[in-house]
């Protein structure tokens, strides 16, 4: 008998709507689109259409399984469970956890209690420490709030959008189809910042090729050149700014000139954009306004928090945001990276970022009926890196692989081993559960109940189409099942952890997070999504933040400087700038994907975008195998010439095909501020494979070997 | 928008054209060169471009030169053995070999106020002009100007839809003229090129247009050639400087969402209205789409006297209208006759038939229906002149005498609908190659009738809702033809 | 408003479908998705509105007075659509496995009476297995252009379109190229609005 179950896509930030089509045999045979989604709007992109037959993949983990005698066996759940209670206990005070972004808000609740009410620490993050801390970061420092002002439909309604580092054809295939919609049929001007020739600049006015990380000196470029033209928005920078005198003086003697000196951008074109953007054509009844959409290509820099402030500057200045058809979008990666955060999975602050006092706490320590840890807990990159310190010592990682998502895999991995106890608890073996003391078999999103959170902070709901795989169970459930066992250990009472369903630990989220109190799996099922905030249960939603005011009362200026480009840069030895990102065949580090045969049929080699000139120097044809080699290690796949990549750059997306993936190479230095890695720029060198063994006949010296030398970290699978 | 703003897509015929004009056909090379050029979505353009007959993909240049149109046929001409040979457009000199020909000043047979001469000044465009948008449209609906193409829609109202709109105007004029038989519109601009100018800047006077388009059919070099003369000398009188887009071929151009649909570099194929092209035309804009007939006519309405339009023709047509007459007739030409007219009276001028009597008329073309001589005392009006068929239409008139073949004319005719049904909507796709093969003798397993009612109330546009006519009429007015 | 429907007096919504349909008056529809503007080009829906013969699809419901879905006419003139489209599906079209709407025009002539067509069958005999996911099989289609709809309105990628013209109109990636060698980005919206078997996925599919 087949069943349509109506749910929420389990891949990128978009949130599209999906009705599975499920046989008696519990198989998904296909998905449909939903039409009445207000995300979505009835499209899909492949992976929600035809990706999401990994659920009934066979190489699911269907039942836990513990190391003994150095190798992963079978397990019952009760041993597994008993094992993990009794080693975590052992670890209270150096231990940490990653939560997953692919999960449900409440999964990630529940970890969030389990982190700090039973191992007493806030030692808890997730991969947005790998995408938008640093946009996270700034927004809540100039604004108060984190998360994406807008709706999609503003970028349908807006005069013109700024995409800045992202690739929504490849990554928010969805967003991008808007776009399209909004530039074909309404004449929206589109302007592209990306050292990366994208799909999307076929449609754009204006395309501006940086170097890579100079966007301080761009977008500074770009407010000196609204300031030149007098096209601030004197009103707004008034009465809903604070920081101005400063921000101004700090560009003070700053010309248009220098910085498109810095940025290699020329300062007519930055001037063109900036005013395009500061004041953007009237073309119908709509009040002409200007998106500001961002990606990895602002963030993924060590100075990726001065970039995202240099962005969030150019939106208070000329106040394109907090009205219909403008606003500032950092797009989301994960299904629900948005929610994870929103439901506290972060080490600095609790659900609902809220900063630790004790007025904050209160509300949580009294319904838990126990005290809670208030100092900030470490950020993911720091608790992997601080693993050689002996901080960490133990970990509970969710859903992710850092083994494949963090900068310079070996160094993470020589880390990750060095752990005295690991459990890892996923939809399948990867790289990360190889190294665990046990690993866990967890439901995927069609096998639970939840709620998942879009980038447009849309909370939508996810639905158990079929009965969980093997042994498998929802991560709320499994983490909920430790928390009982371990509770009576700590002196909290085990009945803080004996839900019996999820809609059971939404509302304990929403009771505890304001913006999120007027929602309930009830009343989600009956309105559909629903953007928070949504305080009360007759709020209708928000779809667009700072209309009226800031979270933290006036928007702020932030002053920022161009710094060094990047930890790394082409030399002699590595003359070629490697840039990574995503393709739309493979999502992110290709876990999921890699089991999804049309997904592999598509993409099977990993793709070296190399630019026809290097190529040609290199002796290297469009489709020869080639390597690719940096300080910290290599990577083989297939070449792809293209002048859509400048010269002297290449660009690798970070999914594993064969035994490459560009996190071997990529560099594990830092954002100070969010502690975000460094992976869009590090050095490399390419060769082509055939060539190279003839050399190694040659000098007898076997080229395949990474170069030695100090072999430095880690995660991301976003 | 003016004419700058359109976006890039509006040039996609232009540019085909330019490749045509090179290579001699079009490759997929070189829509695939255009596409990029203009942004236009390779699958787009590629199905707009494979559109249009005159593209000639994968055919090459035409391997001849000879007329394939009925006119010519009637008179001898052997068959064509080039798919894509159609009429020249000079059924006056039938059969005719070769391309198309400058429009002879001695083929105007009858000339009324509209041909009588070309207009020396702009005294009616002066009068438009002072009286200004309101006072003008008023003229108009008193005169009772209806629309030249075919339809005979009124103008004055159909003007006031799109100022009703109160956005930026687009005023197109279509000088497609892709019916085989008719040719008025290529005389008139090349015979009085003046008159339609005077008519054109009288309509940019009172609809103010923000840009001015005449798509003129790609084959007809003489009137383009005339047009863009006339326009060049003009200028001074118009508010925009008009943009003329040459067109690819296609019968069914002449409907005019059609023909929206090609300025755009779309696939020329019908829109749904509503929207009507007076709310959401070119571009979204308002537009106003007319006959170069029309537009004349403007010149006629606002020089003269008060009502002397409305002197001619009927109270509900008022004035004349232009027919183009040819097939087995002793004068075959262009003839200026009062609207309501007896089309008998057409046919005596013309003085009659070469061979005895008149055996037939096929009023309307291939959108029109046979009328046998007992019947040409019929007025030639908006509307059917006959209910199996015949109408006025654009004013395409072929006589067929005792020499003619008028089942091998109704296969024509068929033949004609059947290839140029744009494909679109399934009963003029699916349903016009069955009924050509119907008359061919093929067994169809459903009534001729039946299938032709299926095909005439079920089409999308004016194509197929109109098809059925000369089938039909043939088949009423000579039933032992089909027996 | 309101719309008087076979001389009953119904709440007029959109569309003369659309207000047949949310009054639960079946009519036979093909080329209009419930997630695209109307095509208006099957002509399944036809019914006569204030006298004339008109698709239901494409008329605003507000622009006709009354509705007669039942007349001999427009029986008959829908009959003989039906029967033409059914023309244009011949034996080797796949039977098996389409997408989610794939017996749409199967159950469409059943629930008009139409169990076969009088018209000889004809259709074009292109095949595309070329992307990863699905597979193109002209032998089936209708050209109801949804699946061009669905590629250049909804989606705007514009992988497809409807190349040459009358009877030689084909579902076209790019210039008439492999879905492969398009711009096809595989997001299936084609499929998911095929009412026959010419898009159909290659695994798993809905019927």
């Amino acid at each position: 008998m087949n069943r349509r179950i109506k749910s929420t896509c389990p891949y990128c930030g978009v949130g599209c709507g999906i009705t599975l089509n499920v046989d008696a045999s519990d198989r998904i045979r296909w998905v449909d689109d939903d039409p009445q989604n207000l995300s979505s709007d009835g499209m899909l992109c492949v992976k929600g259409r035809f990706g999401t037959t990994y659920v009934n993949h066979a190489d699911r983990l269907t039942t836990p399984l513990i190391r003994r005698n150095g190798e992963l066996t079978e397990a019952t759940w009760n041993d597994a469970l008993d094992l993990i209670a009794e080693r975590f206990l052992a670890f209270r005070g150096s231990f940490g956890s990653f939560a997953s972004a692919k999960a449900t808000n409440e999964d990630a609740f529940v970890q969030q209690k389990f982190v700090r009410l039973v191992m007493g620490t806030n030692n808890i993050d997730h991969c947005t420490r790998l995408c938008h801390s640093p946009s996270v970061e700034a927004m809540l420092q100039q604004f108060g709030s984190g998360a994406t002002s807008n709706s999609y439909t503003d970028y349908e309604a807006a005069s013109c959008i700024v995409l800045v580092g992202c690739d929504p054809g490849s990554n928010h295939p969805v967003i991008a189809s808007r776009m399209r919609r909004a530039i074909d049929s309404r004449g929206t001007k589109l302007i592209v910042v990306n050292p990366r020739r994208i799909e999307m600049c076929d449609r754009a006015t204006i395309f501006l090729q940086p170097r890579p990380g100079t966007d301080v000196g761009l977008f500074t470029g770009m407010a000196r050149s609204i300031l030149d033209a007098r096209l601030e928005n004197r009103a707004f920078v008034q009465s809903r700014t604070e920081g101005f005198a400063e921000w101004l003086a700090a560009l003070n003697g700053v010309s248009v000139d220098e910085c498109a000196e810095t940025c290699g951008v020329a300062a007519s074109d930055i001037r063109a954009a900036a005013l395009l953007y500061a004041r953007p054509p009237v073309l119908d009844a709509n009040e002409p306004g200007s998106c500001l959409v961002w990606g990895m290509g602002v963030t993924q820099h060590t100075n990726g928090t001065a970039n995202a402030h240099s962005l969030l500057n150019l939106a208070l200045l000329t106040g394109q945001l907090g009205r219909p058809g403008s606003g500032v979008s950092p797009l989301r990666g994960q299904n629900n990276v948005q929610g994870c955060g929103d439901a506290g999975c972060v080490p600095d602050s609790l659900p609902g970022y809220q900063k630790y006092s004790n007025e904050t706490l209160a509300p949580f320590e009294e319904l838990w009926g126990s005290g809670l840890p208030s100092v900030e807990g470490m950020k993911a990159t720091d608790m992997i890196e601080r693993i050689a310190l002996g901080d960490i010592r133990a970990m509970y990682i969710v859903g992710e692989n850092p083994l494949l998502s963090e900068p310079n895999v070996h160094h993470a991995t020589e880390l990750i081993q060095s752990l005295d106890f690991l459990v890892v608890q996923d939809l399948f073996m990867h790289e990360t559960a190889q190294l665990a003391d046990v690993v866990l078999p967890a439901c995927s999103f069609a096998e639970k109940d939840g709620t998942f959170t879009n980038s447009e902070r849309r909370v939508q709901r996810v639905r158990r189409a079929i009965a969980p795989v093997g042994e498998s169970r929802p991560d709320w459930e499994i983490i909920a099942e430790l928390g009982r066992r371990m509770a009576p250990a700590v002196g909290v009472d085990s009945r803080q952890f004996s839900y019996t369903n999820s809609s059971q630990v939404f509302d304990e989220m929403a009771t505890l997070t304001p913006f999120l109190r007027g929602l309930s799996h009830d009343r989600l099922d009956r309105d559909g999504g629903i953007q928070w905030p949504c305080p009360t249960p007759d709020h209708p939603g928000t779809p667009f933040l700072y209309g009226e005011s800031f979270p933290r009362g006036l928007g702020k200026f932030v002053p920022v400087r161009q710094s060094v480009a990047a930890g790394e840069l082409p030399d002699a030895e590595y003359p070629l700038t490697l840039n990574t990102g995503r393709v739309l065949y493979h999502w992110h580090g290709g876990t999921i994907t890699r089991r999804v045969e049309g997904l592999m049929e598509s993409l099977s080699e990993l793709p070296i975008a190399i630019h026809p000139s290097d190529a040609a120097a290199a002796g290297i044809a469009d489709s020869d195998p080639v390597v690719l080699f940096s300080r910290r290690g290599r990577g083989s796949g297939v070449a792809v010439t293209t002048d859509s990549v400048q010269p002297g750059s290449v660009f690798v997306p970070f999914v594993k095909l064969g035994e490459s993936a560009a996190n071997f190479l990529t560099n594990n230095v830092y954002d100070d501020v969010s502690r975000i890695p460094e992976y869009k720029v590090c050095a490399a060198r390419i060769e082509k494979r055939r060539e190279r063994r003839r050399v190694r006949e040659r000098n007898g010296n076997d080229g395949d070997q990474a170069p030695t030398g100090e072999l430095p970290t880690v995660l991301r699978d976003k | 928008m003016p004419a700058d703003e359109l976006p890039p897509r509006f040039h996609l015929l232009t540019r085909l054209h330019d490749a045509l004009e090179r290579e001699g056909s079009v490759s997929r090379e070189a829509v695939a060169g255009v596409a990029a050029s203009l942004r236009i979505p390779l699958a787009e353009a590629w199905e707009a471009a494979t559109s249009y007959p005159m593209f000639r993909f994968e055919l090459g240049k035409p391997s001849e030169t000879r007329c394939g149109g009925l006119s010519c046929a009637l008179n001898g001409a052997a068959p064509s053995r080039d798919p894509s040979a159609g009429c020249r457009f000079r059924c006056f000199d039938a059969p005719v070999d070769g391309a198309e020909e400058p429009f002879p000043e001695e083929r105007i047979c009858l000339a009324g106020p509209l041909l009588a001469d070309d207009v020396g000044d702009w005294k009616g465009l002066v009068t438009a002009q002072r009286q200004g948008t309101d006072a003008a449209l008023d003229v108009i609906e008193a005169a009772g100007l209806r629309g030249r193409g075919g339809a005979y829609f009124p103008v004055a109202t159909k003007w006031r839809g799109a100022i009703a709109q109160r956005r930026p105007i687009a005023l197109v004029v279509n000088a497609e003229e892709g019916e085989p038989g008719v040719f008025k519109d290529r005389a008139l601009l090349q015979r009085r090129p003046r008159r339609f100018i005077e008519g054109l800047a009288i309509a940019a006077a009172v609809l103010r247009p923000t840009v001015i388009v005449v798509f003129v059919n790609g084959e007809a070099a003489p009137m383009r050639e005339a047009l863009t003369g006339a326009l060049r000398v003009s200028r001074a009188l118009l508010p925009v400087e008009p943009l003329v887009v040459s067109g690819g071929g296609g019968y069914v151009l002449g409907e005019e969402t059609t023909l929206l649909n090609a300025l755009e570099g779309r696939k020329p194929v019908p829109r749904l209205r509503p929207p009507f092209p007076v709310e959401s035309g070119l571009f979204g804009m308002p537009t106003v789409v007319n006959n170069v007939e029309t537009i004349a006519q403007l010149s006629v309405v606002f020089r003269g006297e008060a009502g002397s339009f409305r002197s001619l023709g009927t109270q509900d047509a008022p004035g004349t209208k232009l027919f183009s007459l040819s097939g087995r007739v002793k004068r075959p030409g262009l003839y200026e006759m009062q609207l309501g007219s007896p089309l008998r009276e057409l046919v005596e001028h013309a003085g009659g038939a070469i061979d005895g009597p008149v055996a037939a008329v096929l009023a309307g073309g291939p959108s029109g229906g046979f009328l046998p001589e007992a019947e040409l005392d019929r007025l030639l009006l908006p509307g059917m002149m006959h209910a199996t068929g015949a109408v006025a239409g654009s004013g395409g008139m072929v006589v067929l005498d005792s020499s003619s073949d008028l089942h091998a004319a109704v296969l024509a005719m068929a033949a004609f609908n059947a290839d140029e049904s744009c494909g679109k909507c399934t009963p003029c796709r699916e349903g016009l190659p069955r009924l050509l093969s119907a008359l061919q003798g093929s067994e169809m397993g459903i009534g001729t009738d039946d299938l032709l009612e299926v095909v005439g109330l079920g089409s999308l546009c004016g194509l197929g809702q109109m098809a059925p006519g000369p089938i039909r009429s043939a088949r009423h007015f000579w039933p032992e033809l089909f027996a | 408003m309101t719309l008087l429907v076979n001389r009953t007096v119904i709440a007029a919504v959109g569309s003369v479908l659309d207000t047949l349909l949310a009054a639960g008056i079946d009519l036979p529809h093909l080329c209009k998705d419930d997630n695209l503007a109307a095509i208006g080009a099957c002509r399944t829906c036809l019914v006569e509105a204030d006298g004339r013969i008109v698709a239901a699809c494409a008329t605003p419901a507000s622009s006709v007075k009354a509705v007669e879905t039942e007349t001999e006419r427009a029986r008959k003139v829908r009959r003989g659509v039906l029967h033409l489209t059914l023309s244009m599906q011949t034996d080797t079209a796949p039977t098996e496995r389409g997408g989610p709407l794939a017996g749409t025009v199967a159950e469409t002539a059943v629930r008009a009476g139409v169990t076969d067509t009088p018209f000889n069958r004809v259709s074009g005999r292109a095949e595309d297995p070329s992307n990863p996911f699905f597979s193109f099989h002209e032998a089936a289609c209708i050209l109801c252009g949804r699946c061009v709809s669905a590629c250049q309105s909804l989606q705007h990628i514009s992988a497809i379109g409807l190349a040459g013209r009358g009877r030689g109109t084909v579902v076209s990636p790019g210039a008439g190229d492999a879905f492969r060698d398009s711009v096809c980005t595989s997001c299936g919206s084609c499929v998911a609005a095929c009412p026959t078997t010419a898009l159909r996925p290659k695994s798993g599919g809905a019927a």
